[in-house]
């Protein structure tokens, strides 16, 4: 609403063109999810798409989802390589960190008697918005949003009881980038961990609080950071 | 079987089964399947590839953390679209909006609107109904899908123009101008026709 109470275009477009009760949802609109209907349903909803310009626009979207690039397009390459590793990431750091954590694991194998090799500690599940949180939830996290330059550390608050926190950081295609067990309220990022992390790309990191006997006392939710440097970016 | 063979769900129900770094591997599978068609679409829905960047990022962070709750009730891919709906739409909005109140909304004609007591002297209802039927009739289909995108969803005219492919030389811009008008022209009218009442000024 306007300061003089009036509705804006804009406001009664929004109030008169949400989905209304006959509107498929809009993932239904997929053409994976079309091809998938019964004749008689197709034509009711292409009947319902004629006369619902909403649902029209949402099939557009969902169209381009399924979409095939059919030319490298360098701004969907400029993303993908921000997903993956990022553009400044020189490949040979890559290959010289997975060589050094490849010769670390046959040291370790080595030295473990046959029979008593385990895999390393599990990754801990996400919480789930669905899945009730065991115990303390912990606060006061950091770092967390955007952050000039890269950590030194992960930091949180004391839990009541806790002998030791797990901690994982991950990159946002899922891969666990680091994984730690420390006694304090703080874990000190390696130099080979810190040297990876990349401007720009969201990281998340979560902490999990331990008693003695290795029961989980509370969980910090996903914290996500990412490295802004102030000079903004360079495209490459 | 090899991983890259595996349907989605398996996929899935394998890195349920298996969880520490045999569960990651499963679902390296799915994102390297997905992640440049995540990429594009989020390109293609924004117009501005840094912000694309963020959104991508953003949408495979919520995979990763909402994975738990995906119930397996439709394909993997349906349900990440609705993520990445989710967070492009939704997340992006609020930035989007801020941009184009400053570089984007300047020359647009603006309508007639009714005035304060225009919701008192017509039903609210019969009004958004008479809006509806003018959208529906006084516009042309693409027209109302560039307003619907652009007022509704907050998508930028640049990243409708690429959205829907359209190759004249303003892109939604004109077709935002164009629809607006018409909207102005025969609905703006009604309205202001049917709140002229208690003091005869039409708003």
């Amino acid at each position: 609403m306007n300061d003089d109470g009036r509705r804006s275009l804009e406001e009664w477009l929004r109030s008169a063109w949400g989905p209304h009760a006959g509107c498929p949802p809009p993932e239904g609109l997929l053409p994976a999810e079309l091809g998938a209907l019964d004749p008689a349903e197709r034509r009711r909803l292409e009947a319902h798409l004629r006369d619902c310009p909403a649902c029209a626009a949402e099939r557009d979207l969902a169209r381009a989802f399924e979409r095939e690039l059919a030319i490298p397009d360098a701004d969907v390459q400029h993303v993908v390589r921000r997903l993956r590793r990022g553009p400044a990431r020189p490949r040979r750091r890559i290959l010289g960190l997975a060589l050094a954590a490849a010769a670390v694991l046959a040291v370790a194998a080595l030295a473990l008697p046959w029979g008593r090799w385990s895999v390393p500690p599990p990754v801990p599940a996400a919480p789930s918005a669905e899945l009730p949180v065991r115990g303390a939830v912990i606060g006061t996290l950091e770092p967390e949003g955007a952050i000039p330059s890269r950590p030194d550390r992960l930091a949180w608050e004391t839990v009541t009881g806790a002998a030791a926190y797990e901690v994982t950081l991950k990159r946002p295609d899922g891969e666990v980038l680091w994984n730690d067990r420390v006694g304090g309220t703080e874990a000190v990022l390696p130099p080979g961990v810190k040297g990876t992390i990349e401007d720009f790309v969201v990281y998340s990191w979560t902490v999990i609080a331990m008693n003695d006997n290795g029961r989980t006392l509370g969980r910090s939710r996903w914290i996500r950071f990412q490295v802004r440097p102030v000079d903004d970016e360079v495209t490459p | 079987m090899e991983l890259d063979q595996l349907t989605d769900e398996q996929l899935i129900e394998r890195a349920r089964a298996a969880n520490g770094p045999s569960g990651e591997s499963c679902l390296q599978v799915l994102y390297r399947r997905y992640h440049e068609r995540v990429a594009a679409w989020c390109v293609r829905i924004s117009g501005d590839r840094r912000e694309a960047a963020d959104l991508a990022q953003e949408v495979f962070l919520r995979v990763h953390e909402k994975l738990d709750g995906f119930r397996m009730e439709s394909r993997f891919s349906t349900w990440l679209y609705r993520v990445a709906r989710n967070v492009c739409i939704n997340q992006g909005m609020a930035r989007r909006r801020r941009r184009m109140a400053s570089l984007e909304e300047e020359n647009m004609p603006e309508p007639r609107h009714p005035g304060p007591d225009a919701e008192t002297e017509v039903a609210r209802d019969e009004i958004l109904a008479r809006f509806r039927r003018a959208m529906q009739t006084d516009l042309d289909p693409l027209e109302a899908k560039v307003l619907y995108l652009h007022h509704v969803h907050g998508l930028t005219l640049a990243g409708i123009t690429r959205l829907l492919g359209l190759e004249n030389k303003s892109g939604a811009k004109a077709v935002v101008v164009s629809g607006r008008r018409k909207l102005q022209r025969k609905f703006g009218r009604w309205l202001a026709h049917q709140t002229a009442g208690a003091d005869g000024s039409i708003p």
